[in-house]
This record gives structure tokens, sequence and C-alpha cells, in this order.
């Protein structure tokens, strides 16, 4: 049996002495995309960066393909991308110079798909040679999300990867979300406060409220069934923001 | 603003606190920092000069030696902690914030002066040369910190003084050394305080927000940088870059991930600062003697010091570099190219950061020795100077720590402990010279070669236990 490629078990974390994460337990299974919802300082980027084994946990237990992050073999961390909420790229290198240098660090990359996508979001030949910290904050966006793109992974966790785009961005980065990533069967993690895009892209949705998962499962189905609870009989159709507002309270 | 005890009026409790919310900027523990290291350094000074030179020079020093670390300390902590906490919002907005820190900075700055000049007077005639060097260096030096443009205008006298004393005519020189002029001196200080004071703590408007962005400037060229900047340096850069990519090398790719490197810009620093030392010097003694020759080599050690001021400086800067692009550093860690346990990953890190040291380290003295020779200094004198590049080496222990943690330490406190590091070498000299009558330079130099062993083993045991190093600055 193919191990899930997030796995976790009681995981806790805590600053100070303040709990994040409390016994949390999320499981994602193969080709899922999941958007990770949550109020301001709910710990969605701590359970990313947890999950990854970028940050130390205080308890549980972790698991990516079935390996523990902080040992993850070379094949697993090459099945991995990640675009991290703040882009906080090597400002010193140009756009095709970063490139080129995780590029060095992956045993398969694609070079067609990055052309493409350079191509194709306002990367010409100059900005391309710009040393990065000339670019605008959307610029070092979509550049990060093209890097996380380059070495086609079959996990791609996302925290809150828009933030910085403006609407023809984020349209941009959602066809390819869709077009390039999901339609190829890649799992994928990816927390938003945009509501409407989530909708578009994602089939379940996983609420964190408390360090843990309060809520997870189809967001058709979701929608659908508060709507039954609330007002049986009445069937109105829910919107996403509405639930958020109910679950996270 | 609340009281600190009852005792306390409220005004000095404004004081203390914008006090310790100033310099805790600097470090967090800075206060106690710096009450430790004066009340070290006086002791140590003092008590050095009563056996060696008497009663008055060593009451002289115990004065001197506090106001010059408070001198240090309000020209590198305080000022920059207090125009930190004058932003515009709160110099217009906070009622009283921007006077009293108006008042706090100028009554820092004159008690320690006022201190400084006191114990000067007790150690020397003709006051007023020293005594306009001090307020230029920490008034310039401020000022330059805070943002204000110009400002290197005050700092000239420190660059100018190896030539000045030379240049100036007789009359200027000996008008300099008579009471009146140390008199002018010291009454000119509130004034000038005043007037610098309230530059460096301006109440919003244009020429506040000016500053502001002067200042992120600044910090952005030093912090996001050092990058090599202009045609030149993209190209080597870009060159060394793709060296690496081709090799694939992890150490390469991992220091990759730090920042360009560093060395040819240190070692270009080390020559400018050397060259343009013996430069001023030989202008200087050319313009008053004949015997240029052997004035620029008894000024040699100076030269040699000054170079390995730059890596020092390099060697203090190492934390704060790892720590930069932290959120880059995640994906550098998950890429298949990095070890995929900690200790490797550290491990790896470590010696690239101990083979960068050594390089500069290397190529810092080359630079130093290269000039000495070129000066003239020759035998005993250039071998000195070998031993003193020797003493710089326990700094490249700094590198080597538990990055996973955010240094705790401002930068400009690096650089003193880099210093202070350093000169651990010449104190064991020093002592086994006094007590045993063994030659100083080998004492100072085995002292310093041991003592950079030890550390460098002790700290790579260090990073070995660590956490994952990179994304550096994680934990706090």
């Amino acid at each position: 049996m193919t191990p899930s490629p997030i796995l976790m078990r009681g995981v806790a974390k805590r600053f100070d002495s303040k709990p994040i994460l409390d016994g949390l337990d999320w499981e994602v299974r193969q080709g899922q995309v999941v958007g990770l919802l949550g109020r301001n300082g709910a710990g969605k980027s701590t359970l990313m960066e947890c999950l990854l084994g970028l940050r130390e946990t205080d308890g549980g237990s972790i698991a990516l393909f079935g390996e523990s992050p902080d040992a993850l073999s070379d094949a697993t961390r090459a099945r991995i991308g990640y675009v991290p909420q703040k882009s906080d790229l090597f400002d010193w290198m140009t756009p095709l110079q970063l490139l080129a240098y995780f590029k060095a660090m992956y045993p398969r990359w694609n070079d067609a798909r990055v052309d493409g996508l350079l191509g194709r979001w306002g990367f010409d030949l100059a900005l391309r040679n710009t040393p990065i910290r000339r670019l605008s904050g959307g610029e070092q966006q979509r550049l990060s999300i093209i890097r996380a793109l380059g070495h086609e992974p079959e996990l791609l966790v996302l925290d809150e990867p828009v933030s910085a785009l403006d609407p023809a961005g984020r349209r941009d980065f959602l066809v390819e979300l869709i077009e390039g990533v999901i339609e190829r069967g890649t799992t994928v993690v990816f927390s938003t406060h945009i509501l409407t895009d989530l909708e578009r892209v994602a089939l379940d949705v996983a609420f964190l409220k408390n360090g843990r998962i309060a809520l997870q499962g189809d967001l058709g189905d979701l929608l659908d069934g508060a709507a039954s609870e609330a007002e049986q009989g009445a069937r109105t159709s829910r919107s996403l923001e509405q639930l958020f507002i109910e679950v996270t309270r | 603003m609340t009281r600190r005890s009852p005792r306390c009026s409220p005004r000095y409790s404004q004081y203390a606190l914008l006090w310790h919310a100033a310099i805790a900027q600097a470090h967090p523990r800075a206060h106690a920092i710096l009450l430790w290291s004066m009340a070290l350094m006086t002791l140590l000074t003092t008590t050095v000069v009563a056996l060696v030179a008497g009663v008055q020079e060593a009451i002289g020093w115990a004065l001197c030696t506090p106001a010059g670390v408070v001198l240090f300390a309000w020209t590198m902590c305080l000022v920059p902690g207090a125009t930190g906490l004058n932003s515009p919002a709160n110099a217009k907005l906070v009622p009283g914030m921007r006077a009293r820190l108006i008042e706090l900075t100028l009554l820092v700055w004159l008690g320690a002066i006022g201190v400084f000049t006191i114990g000067l007077f007790m150690l020397r005639d003709g006051l007023a040369p020293a005594l306009l060097l001090a307020i230029g260096v920490t008034l310039g030096v401020a000022s330059g910190v805070a943002g204000a443009r110009g400002s290197w205008i005050l700092i000239t006298p420190l660059l100018a003084g190896s030539i000045m004393s030379r240049l100036a005519p007789a009359w200027l020189l000996d008008a300099l050394a008579t009471p009146a002029a140390a008199a002018l001196v010291v009454a000119s200080m509130p004034p000038l305080g005043v007037l610098v004071t309230r530059a460096l703590l301006p109440q919003a408007g244009d020429r506040h927000w000016n500053m502001l962005a002067h200042r992120e400037r600044m910090l952005g060229a030093c912090n996001k940088g050092m990058v090599p900047d202009g045609l030149l340096g993209h190209a080597w850069d870009g060159l060394m870059l793709r060296r690496d990519l081709a090799h694939r090398a992890p150490r390469a790719l991992l220091m990759r991930a730090l920042g360009p490197n560093l060395v040819p810009l240190t070692v270009a620093a080390a020559a400018i600062g050397g060259l343009t030392f013996a430069g001023l010097t030989y202008l200087g003694e050319s313009s008053g003697s004949g015997e240029v020759a052997g004035k620029l080599v008894a000024s040699s050690p100076g030269m040699t010091a000054l170079i390995l001021m730059t890596f020092l400086f390099q060697a203090g800067s190492v934390p704060a570099l790892v720590a930069r692009n932290s959120g880059e550093q995640a994906l550098v860690r998950l890429a298949p190219a990095m070890p995929g346990l900690a200790p490797q990953l550290n491990r790896l890190l470590a010696r690239g950061l101990l083979v960068r040291g050594v390089t500069c380290w290397a190529l810092t003295s080359a630079a130093a020795l290269l000039l000495a020779l070129m000066v003239g200094a020759r035998g005993e004198a250039l071998a000195a100077q070998a031993c003193m590049c020797c003493m710089a080496l326990p700094s490249l222990a700094l590198g080597l720590r538990d990055h996973a943690r955010a240094p705790s330490w401002s930068i400009a406190f690096v650089w003193l402990l880099a210093i202070g590091v350093a000169l651990i070498g010449p104190l064991v000299g020093a002592l086994l010279y006094l007590v045993f009558g063994l030659p100083f330079w080998l004492c100072a130099t085995v002292a310093a070669i041991v003592l950079a062993a030890a550390l460098v083993r002790q700290r790579l045991r260090l990073v070995e236990r660590a956490p994952w190093a990179l994304p550096a600055a994680r934990l706090d």
C-alpha cells in the first residue's frame, strides 16, 4: 500500500506557553487537493512548516510519503514542492540564476515548463536577468511559484501563494494550478484567505481551529451538509465564507 | 511610562524606560553587558596603569575607560535605538516622547564626554586636539548611524588625524595646545551636543522621512548586501556561480544560500584600507621629515592591524549573514542535493564557513604582509606582523554556532567580540612576558593558535549536536 503523502498524529507545537498545534491529527491522501483554512494566527503556516520538518514539534509524529521529515531520503525530497508565505528569495541573484541554482539541486527539472511559465507570467529577457531585489513583490511571488513547480513535485505545499498577486496574476496562477498541477494528480495543500480562489481549486477543505483540524471534507458536501443541518427543510446554499465564520468562530 | 520605584521621579523613570528600550535593540541584555564590561575594563586598565605608571595616570584611566565605554554604547546602541523609537508617529503624536529622548541622549553624551575630559585632563596637557577628535568621532558616527546625510564631515578629524599634526601650521598646533583652546572646546560641547541631538531626533516632516529613507538604504546596502554591485561585481559573482552550479558540489551550493562570497570583497577592502593608510602616512611623514621610509616601517603594524580589522568584521558578520533569507533556506534544506540529516547538513555548513573564513584570513594576512614588505618591513618587524595576523585566528570560531537560533547579539557586539577574542593572544603574551620574561610574540602566537584550535573544536562539536541549521534563526 502506498503511504499517504501527509500523515500527522498527535502533533503538538507551542510558542512559549501558547499552544499552536494541540494533538493535531491529519491525513492527506494521494491526489487530494486540500484547502487549509483558519483565522489569522490559527497556525496554518506553523502546521505547514512542521509537516515539512522546517520547525521542531513538541510532540506527535509526522510522515511524508511514509518517512520522518527529519530524515527524508533524497528521492522523497525530490517529490516535495513548497511555496512559503513570505517570498524571501536570494535577492542577490537574477531569476535565471535562482532557477539554475535550484535546477542544480534536483535530479529532475522541467526546463520547458519553467521557460513556458516565465514567458506566460511576464518574465521577459530583461526581467529574467534583473537582480531579484529589484523585482516587485508580485514578480517575486510568481518566481517563487515557478521555482516550486520546476522539479514537478508530487506533493505541493502552498502557503498563501497568491497574497501578493494582483487579480490577473491570481487568475494565471489558478489556471496553471488546475491545468498543470492538479490534473496531473499532484497532491496539493493550499492555504489562503481568498475563499473564492479556494472554491475554484480545492475539492476538500480543512479548518484549523484551536490547534486541531476542526472539520475536513469535500467542499460541496460540507456546504450542503451545513445548510441542511442549519435549517431542515429550507435548503439554501451556503457560501464558504459563512461556513468559515461558523466553524472558526 | 510607569515608575520604577517609589523614590524615582516620573522623569527619571521615563529616562530609564527609554534607555532600556533603546539599547535593548542592540542586545536584550545590553544594559548588563555595558555595566559589566565597563567595570571589568576599568578595573583592568586602572590596575595595570597603576602598577606601571603611577596613581595620577591610573585615576585618569579610571575616568577615561568607563567614559569611553559609555561613549561607544551611546554611539552604537543608544543613538540607533533612540532614532528607532523616534518614528515620525511617535515623535509627533506621543506626548513628550521626543523631548525625553533628546534630553536622555544629550545627558548621556554630555556626562560621558565630561568625565572623559576630566580623565584626559589628568593624563596630558593640551587637551583640545584629543577632545575635538572624540567629539567629532562620537557625533559624526552617531549621525551617520542615524541616517543624517553629510555626517562624514564630522568624522574627517579621525581620517585626517594621521596627517593633521604634520600639515597644520605651527601656530595652529601651538594654539590648540593652550588651556584656552581646551576651554573653548569644552564650552562648545553643550551647544554642539544640542544641535546634533536635535538633528538626530527630528519631529516628523520631510527631513525625518528622508533620514529614514537614507538609513533604510544604508541598512539595505549593509544587510542585503555587501551585494556585488556594478558590472564587475555581477560578472565576477555570476562566473563563480556558474562554476559552482556546473560542479554541483553540495558545500559550494550550500554556501551560495548564504549570499555572495564575501572573501574577494573583504580582501579588496583590506588592500584598499592598507594602501590608504600607507598613503596617508607617507603624505604626512614626507611633509614633515626626510626619513619617510623609516617612519613607514614603524607605522606598518598599524597598517596590519587596520587590514586585520576587515577580516575581524567579516568573521563577526557571519552569524548575521547566515540568518538572512531564512525563508529561502527552507527550500535549500528540502532539496535532494543537501544532506538528509541534521548533523550532516550542520557539519557541511560549518566546514564551508570554516574554509571560507580560513581563506579570508589567509588572503587578508597575505595582503597585510605584502604591504608591510612593500613599505620596507624586514626581519623581526615582518615576523612580528605575521604573528599579529595569527592573533585574529580565534575569531574563526564565531561563525560556528547553533544557527537555528537567532543571533541574540547585534552585529556591532559580535564585531566587538571578534576584536576581544583577537586580543586574548596578546594578553597572554604580555602576561607571560611580564611574569616569566618569555618572548612576547612567540607566546602570543602560540596562545592564539591553541585558543583558535580549542574554540573551533569545541564549536564543531556544538554544531553537530545542534538542530537543523537551516532555516536559520527560526528558534527564538
